[in-house]
């Protein structure tokens, strides 16, 4: 079977959500350069997958899915190997924002990329559980048990809590 | 007003310019797939192939690209025959050939959906990967379904799943009855068949189809479905307040609760072939080992004393002909 692919839409994919996908990795695997090693592989993905590339709507939920499940591969593949965490250092961080990551790193994963696509990508709860194949009273309770752990942090500057 | 914090933090995690133009430049390469090596920190990663892909694309440079997807070869000697592949995630992600004696398919993390009329369990369904594919010469489309002895499991697909060829009852979840909505946003982020066909050159991927395994168990009497309950309670369910066990503890009571909902579930794969012959081939499913493990990735030791809030569980799965 014979699979054509638009260079120039991967590229330009790639370039409009290259920051959100690192993002999401980063927050997960806790190290830039794993977090840039599953940008590469979400990157490889859209060649060698069923990305919806000539649907701006869906593409961006799709990389987040993808990104989500690289990570979470990540974690499994981790156990077959003999090698030791590296230790990221933030230091390239202003302190405030070191200190927040390093709170953010100690929550469950799953409440790190729920708390990511709620107030920073703007998702609503029941378009978070589609998108993690999660049930909405449990993306529900795992913002509010997130809220709770960051509170002094999250509710600097107004957080909107609806 | 300041943006606060969080999104001062968000704002601050960007890729290097660097890291995404050698992204750019490795996916035009001959061969990306197969050959991009990865030096960092001294450690070498492989970018793997995905799916049942095998590592035969071909990349062209020029106006376009054009990718050679090469199926796996057939069993040589053969017309009108197929054999079934898995992809068995714990040995890096390459195909694995289903044979009659219990082939590791992959490791899953099982979700649980679960009903209780009164104190104990009336059913409960157990959502897996679905990762299974068909190899073979002359196959037009492929027919999956499940079964739990005389109960029906489903195959559930992301709603945007466009591979679909044919299917049985469609539903936006496994109890909701068998009317689906088509509103975007509306809780039904999977539906649920109790059978799909798609074409051969066009299988399911568990990644980017979303395709998940849905087993149906019903207790078979009042106590197993109470015993059942208080496994959900104690060890699945994520409550703080749930007793702390040993790492061993927990993996003998999630291999048995497994153990039990699986023994009868069998994956009917049923090819249907250029000339209008089928065949059918179905699949057990057993339990290979149990993995406990914090966030961190690290696997607890039997003797570990587990959190119930710091820790989960992944299941090794095999499956074999019969």
């Amino acid at each position: 079977m014979e699979k054509f692919v638009d260079e120039k839409k991967i590229e330009r994919i790639i370039r409009q959500h290259a920051d959100m996908i690192y993002r999401i990795a980063f927050q997960n695997v806790k190290s830039k350069a794993d977090a840039e090693d599953i940008f590469q592989d979400v990157c490889l993905s859209l060649i060698t997958g069923n990305a919806p590339i000539d649907d701006a709507l869906h593409i961006r939920n799709w990389l987040i899915r993808v990104t989500i499940n690289k990570c979470n591969n990540f974690h499994k593949s981790f156990w077959n190997r003999n090698s030791e965490p590296l230790t990221e250092t933030l230091e390239y961080f202003p302190p405030e924002q070191q200190e927040l990551l390093s709170e953010i790193w100690k929550l469950p994963k799953n409440y790190r990329n729920i708390i990511y696509l709620y107030y920073y990508e703007g998702y609503k709860i029941a378009e978070i559980a589609e998108l993690m194949n999660l049930n909405p009273n449990t993306v529900s309770s795992s913002l509010n048990r997130a809220r709770r752990r960051l509170k002094i942090i999250l509710t600097e500057g107004g957080f909107n809590y609806g | 007003m300041d943006k606060n914090l969080y999104n001062q933090t968000m704002d601050s995690i960007r890729i290097s310019n660097e890291a995404v133009e050698n992204a750019i430049k490795n996916l035009k390469q001959p061969d990306a797939v197969g050959k991009v090596i990865k030096m960092k920190n001294k450690k070498h990663r492989f970018i793997k192939p995905v799916g049942a892909v095998a590592a035969a694309l071909a990349i062209i440079i020029g106006a376009g690209i054009i990718f050679n997807i090469n199926s796996m070869p057939s069993e040589q000697g053969t017309h009108n025959s197929f054999f079934i592949t898995a992809n068995a995630a714990a040995t890096d992600d390459e195909a694995v050939k289903i044979t009659k004696k219990f082939t590791t398919i992959g490791t899953v993390t099982p979700t649980i959906s679960s009903w209780a009329a009164t104190t104990s369990l009336s059913h409960i369904c157990v959502s897996s990967d679905f990762n299974f594919n068909c190899v073979g010469d002359n196959i037009e489309t492929i027919t999956y379904r499940v079964k739990n002895g005389d109960n029906d499991g489903a195959i559930s697909l992301h709603k945007y799943n466009n591979k679909i060829v044919d299917y049985g009852q469609k539903k936006k979840s496994f109890h909701g009855g068998s009317e689906w909505n088509t509103v975007r946003g509306v809780y039904g982020r999977n539906y649920y068949y109790d059978y799909v066909t798609v074409n051969y050159n066009n299988q399911l991927d568990t990644y980017y189809d979303g395709s998940r395994l849905i087993t149906y168990y019903e207790p078979t009497s009042v106590k197993e479905g109470l015993l059942m309950k208080i496994f959900l309670e104690e060890v699945d369910d994520n409550f703080d307040e749930t007793p702390d066990m040993t790492a061993g503890e927990v993996k003998e009571r999630v291999n048995k609760f497994y153990q039990n909902i699986f023994k009868d579930t069998e994956v009917i794969i049923t090819a249907t072939f250029t000339d209008g012959s089928t065949e059918s081939k179905t699949l057990k499913l057993g339990i290979d080992n149990i993995f406990i493990y914090d966030e961190n990735g690290r696997v607890h030791t039997d003797e570990t004393l587990c959190y119930k809030k710091d820790y989960d569980y992944k299941l090794t799965m095999s499956a074999k002909l019969v």
